[in-house]
């Protein structure tokens, strides 16, 4: 009877699982679809605005009469060839230098229309960019985009306006205008899954009951299996309709393009000679990549960069060399890039087909993911457990209540950033792109043996043990020697020494750090002062690797032998004294009582100290960075200050992470490896 | 093995004198058991002994050798503390062979003692323990095993019973004594427990705020107590001690006090001085009840029955009293109760000085 109804009840899960896959799938197309719905109609009309600016700009900037006209019939094709694409235009000034209906070229505004006089405030205002964009660049050479947009997309009824600027090299040439109509593609959420999932929930609930457990388990896992595979792999494809549209638009340019002739007398991509250098073919095949545009939102994918100026500015031409851009590491092979003083457009259409890939693969993870959850959920609730877990939750909802601060704040402070950090350590980052890279990273790490790089990692590793050694070593045996007199009842005045000798510990240890830095300076160090006082010759500290390395050594020896200190001082207070004394009446002398008394007995306390000073020795940030910064020449640094310079100096994000997860695997092993030898953890569990 | 003697030995911590003017002569071999109240000096002196305590004044022999200014290491004791004091990071082994071991005894020697030792103790089986894996009776075990093997020439407990449970207690000092009879090492024994210091001493020294009482064998104190202290801290229950004027009634020494009167013994008349305060001390165990002619009445507030005897506990006007009656006696609480004292067994003390009529203060004592 009960057994019956405990049976039906565990029939929910599978319908749970379900409609939690379906809803994820729903929840991912949807957002997906939206945010992409949004983003594409304002890139495309972006990336046709633009595409027009660089037109007029390569007929504006030809000596010869070969481009003439070419704009006007480019922005004239446009409408008809790109499915929504309402109106193009080219203004310069007061006059339309090109627009789609050829009565108006070489007309002035009709500066009694409000809509004229947008128009004309809107193109001053990008003009205005343009100037101020040239300053702030010849104020800061270093500067890596223009700061100011030079387009500009605003909605209008049924659809957007975008306006681009037509300029070379700062020079202001034109602005260009595209005004669409509504997404020439309509958006359908996969409702498809969902039905699926209630079919297979109805079916599960009608004849689930008749199966025996084991089985039935079975079957219901197959069932999500299936479910996550299927709505995976058609996932992608509903999304696809959105890059179908995309494409479209694309493939409306080109043909815009081709039609104003463009194509055929596009000049070869960057060197004149390369270009005669192909055959007739790979000419051809050049040419058909230059698929206008469908590069760009790939570029800024899921970040509308092209709004604010900075996709035409990507890519900087490397010193000395203005006409041959480096690509972005990472842009697919077959990308093409035009360039103009140092900046770069890049179209391609390889980089179309790698963008639907990546999304793919993106949307399939997501997918994936949920049916993970799904099957998760039909196990443990199958089996039992979730039932048992929330019981649990039920029964000590006082407990959980007062923990769930700090499981909240676990949770997003430690869990989170833990795991973002190796997830982070498996993809490859240029610019705001994040790809997959599998093992690419630790490969890369790991199996460089070029000791003599600074930055090598067994290099780095080697240091770091050394400074890890040497420190955690002088911490105890300093702390230990202090922590024997301290302890001694005899010495007067013990309250003030201590107090004196835990101060350096409650200084924060940058402080110490910037001071002890500056008492190595070369000119002005204390240290120096005092070793010239003393008849020596002063040092350059930071010039070469020992000195350098000292002067880490010292301050962090400075700062951490308080703790150790400490730590032994409790436990030598804890040791009663009559063992002491039974040991004298034994026959001990004082350094028998030290060495067979005194020191077993502090090694419970002691040791964990140890494991718990050299991890945070191993990972001693402030002190490398601070003091030595690395000098000379990053042969100081250690792993972790490495790992930072990877991430925030040398801009790899997921080489630092894939360091980092090393870094914290070396500890992770360190410590289960000493635990186990000493059993330190064990009283905790006694 | 050898003899200890102490000579005017005293010990100041700052101005607190906490031992006085001890003297004693322990002979080669005896038993000694130090006993007193807490807080006495029973400790310091024994630890003065042992060197863990400067002798601020007077001379400690060890044998023929004045050890005062030796080191615990070189004195040849070997001592077993209150707490045990056994090394907690060490087998019981470890803990048992740590003195040979300093002192770099042959490996084949360390062994054989040890296991010895662990042999009489019973402690073979526990020689691979840690103390922390171990009983209190055991772990006190162990802490005696580590004093034998050193064969030392002084043994020196302090209070090595107290955390054991009676039973174990009883078992130990059984044990303790058998070992002293079997290895005949000098040995001075600290204890609160004048039980213990009666049945394992040869002499026991009874100590009260820093000074030595009575030296003397456990009988010779509970029959002839020096002062009123020793009458009361040895026997138990404790002797009644009333307060008595000492008068001639018609040429016949008496005493008198609140609701009692008893003629002098004459064992005890030649004693008697011009001191007429006097204070009277009779055992429980030497009164009984009496039909007629008591020669006091008391109140009873409670019995303890001990099977063998009953503890009647009660006042004589107003005077704290206890009597061991027989165990089939009449009495009830809340009744009265005639009690006779055995006039042979009964000790008149000096009111002022606490000492017993016809005795010397003890030497050392102020
Ligand atoms: N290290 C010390 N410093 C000051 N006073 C002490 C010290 N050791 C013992 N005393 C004092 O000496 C007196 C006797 O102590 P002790 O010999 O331990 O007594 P016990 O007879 O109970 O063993 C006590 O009043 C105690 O407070
Ligand atoms: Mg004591």
């Amino acid at each position: 009877m009960s057994g019956q109804a405990s049976g039906r009840r565990g029939l929910v899960w599978l319908p749970v699982a379900a409609l939690i896959i379906a809803g994820g799938f729903l929840a991912v197309a949807w957002s997906q679809g939206v945010a992409d719905g949004e983003a594409y109609q304002a890139r495309r009309a972006a990336t046709i605005a633009r595409g027009v600016a660089w037109v007029h700009v390569q007929e504006a900037m030809r000596v010869d009469d070969a481009g003439e006209g070419q704009t006007q019939r480019f922005v004239e094709a446009l409408p008809e060839k790109v499915p929504g694409v309402r109106e193009a235009l080219v203004l310069k000034g007061v006059n339309y230098k090109a627009h789609s209906d050829a009565a108006l070229v070489e007309q002035r505004l009709d500066v009694d229309s409000l809509a004229a006089k947008a128009l004309y405030d809107d193109a001053r205002r990008l003009k205005a960019n343009v100037d101020k964009n040239a300053e702030e660049r010849a104020r800061n050479p270093a500067l890596g985009y223009d700061p100011y947009p030079e387009v500009q997309i605003i909605p209008v009824e049924g659809g957007l306006q975008a306006l681009a600027v037509a300029e070379d090299a700062g020079k202001y040439i034109g602005t260009a205008r595209i005004t669409t109509g509504p997404a020439p593609y309509r958006f359908e959420l996969p409702w498809l899954v969902l039905l699926v999932a209630l079919g297979l929930s109805a079916l599960w609930l009608i004849v689930g009951g008749r199966l025996p457990t084991r089985p039935r388990i079975a079957v219901g896992v197959l069932a999500l299996a299936g479910l996550t595979v299927a709505g995976s792999v058609t996932l992608p494809g509903w999304r696809n309709d959105l890059r179908r549209a995309q494409a479209d638009g694309q493939a409306g340019t080109l043909a815009a393009l081709d039609e104003a002739g463009l194509l055929a007398a596009q000049a070869p991509p960057w060197d004149p000679e390369e270009w005669a250098d192909l055959d007739e073919d790979e000419q051809q095949e050049e040419t058909a990549r230059i698929e206008a545009n469908a590069l760009m939102p790939y570029l800024d994918r899921g970040l509308n960069g092209a709004l604010e100026g900075r996709l035409v500015t990507i890519a900087r031409a490397n010193e000395g060399d203005d006409t041959r851009l480096e690509p972005p590491a990472g842009l697919p092979a077959g990308a093409l890039m035009f360039a103009a003083e140092g900046r770069a457009v890049y179209f391609s259409g390889a980089a179309f087909d790698a963008a639907v890939v990546t999304d793919e693969a993106d949307v399939r993870l997501w997918g994936i993911g949920f049916g993970v959850i799904g099957l998760l959920i039909l196990l443990l609730g199958e089996l039992g457990q979730l039932r048992r877990m929330g019981r649990a939750a039920v029964d000590h909802r006082g407990a959980y209540g007062y923990l769930s601060p700090a499981i909240v704040g676990m949770v997003v402070l430690v869990f989170i950033p833990v795991v973002y950090g190796i997830v982070l350590g498996f993809t490859q980052r240029t610019y705001n792109i994040i790809e997959f890279a599998g093992l690419t990273n630790y490969i890369e790490i790991l199996t460089d043996f070029d000791l003599g790089d600074p930055t090598n990692f067994y290099f780095k590793l080697g240091v770091t043990l050394m400074w890890t050694i040497l420190n955690v070593g002088l911490h105890v045996s300093i702390g230990l020697f202090l922590a024997v007199l301290l302890n001694d009842q005899m010495l007067k005045a013990r309250g003030i020494y201590r107090v004196i000798l835990i101060v350096p510990w409650a200084i924060p240890n940058y402080i110490t750090a910037l001071i002890w830095k500056g008492m190595f300076n070369k000119q002005f160090g204390a240290v120096n002062a005092f070793i010239e006082m003393m008849g020596g010759e002063s040092l350059s500290w930071f010039q070469s690797f020992w000195p350098a390395f000292s002067t880490n050594l010292i301050t962090n020896t400075w700062l951490g032998f308080p703790f150790m200190m400490v730590v032994c001082l409790g436990a030598l207070q804890s040791i009663p004294s009559d063992l002491y004394e039974a040991a004298w009446v034994d026959g001990a002398d004082r350094w028998q009582r030290f060495r067979r008394i005194t020191l077993p007995l502090l090694m419970p306390a002691l040791v964990p100290a140890v494991i718990v000073g050299a991890v945070w020795t191993f990972n001693m940030f402030n002190i490398i960075y601070l003091v030595s910064g690395g000098a000379p020449n990053g042969a100081t640094d250690i792993l972790i200050t490495d790992a930072y310079r990877w991430a925030f100096e040398r801009d790899r994000y997921g080489y630092a992470a894939a360091y980092s997860t090393i870094i914290f695997l070396i500890l992770l092993g360190f410590t289960l490896i000493t635990n186990r030898i000493t059993g330190a953890t064990k009283g905790a569990f006694e | 093995m050898a003899s200890v003697t102490l000579t005017d030995v005293s010990k100041r911590f700052g101005d607190n004198t906490v031992v006085k003017n001890v003297f004693l002569d322990i002979a080669d071999g005896e038993f000694v058991v130090l006993v007193g109240p807490s807080g006495c000096g029973k400790s310091t002196t024994l630890r003065m002994i042992a060197g863990l305590e400067d002798i601020t004044e007077g001379e400690l022999k060890i044998g023929e050798r004045v050890v005062n200014d030796m080191t615990p290491r070189d004195r040849d004791v070997a001592m077993v503390f209150q707490s045990y004091a056994l090394y907690p990071h060490m087998t019981v082994y470890d803990n048992i062979s740590f003195g040979l071991r300093l002192r770099k005894m042959p490996k084949p020697e360390i062994d054989k003692r040890v296991r010895d030792a662990a042999q009489k103790l019973g402690l073979t089986e526990l020689l691979d323990r840690k103390p922390k894996a171990m009983s209190g009776g055991q772990r006190q075990r162990v802490a005696m095993g580590r004093a034998i093997v050193r064969q030392p020439a002084v043994f020196l407990f302090d209070e090595p019973l107290s955390n054991l449970d009676a039973k174990l207690r009883v078992q130990m000092r059984a044990e303790i004594a058998r070992m002293h009879r079997r290895e005949g090492v000098t040995t001075v024994y600290v204890t609160h427990d004048q039980i213990e210091a009666m049945t394992l001493a040869d002499r026991i020294v009874v100590m009260n705020f820093g000074v030595v009482q009575q030296v003397g064998a456990p009988l010779e104190l509970y029959r002839e107590p020096a002062n009123t202290f020793v009458a009361g801290f040895i026997g138990s229950p404790s002797m009644n001690l009333f307060d008595v004027d000492l008068r001639a009634t018609g040429g016949e020494p008496t005493v008198t006090g609140k609701g009692l009167s008893v003629p002098v013994p004459e064992r005890l008349r030649p004693h008697l001085g011009d001191q007429t305060k006097l204070v009277l001390g009779v055992r429980p165990e030497h009164l009984s009840e009496a039909v007629d002619g008591p020669h006091m009445t008391a109140r009873v507030d409670m019995l303890e029955p001990l099977g063998a005897e009953v503890h009647a506990l009660g006042d004589v006007e107003g005077q704290p009293i206890v009597a061991s009656l027989e165990p089939d006696t009449a009495v009830r609480v809340g009744g009265p109760v005639g009690l006779r004292m055995d006039l042979d067994q009964i000790h008149l003390f000096d009111r002022e000085t606490g000492l017993a009529l016809g005795r010397q203060a003890h030497r050392g004592a102020a």
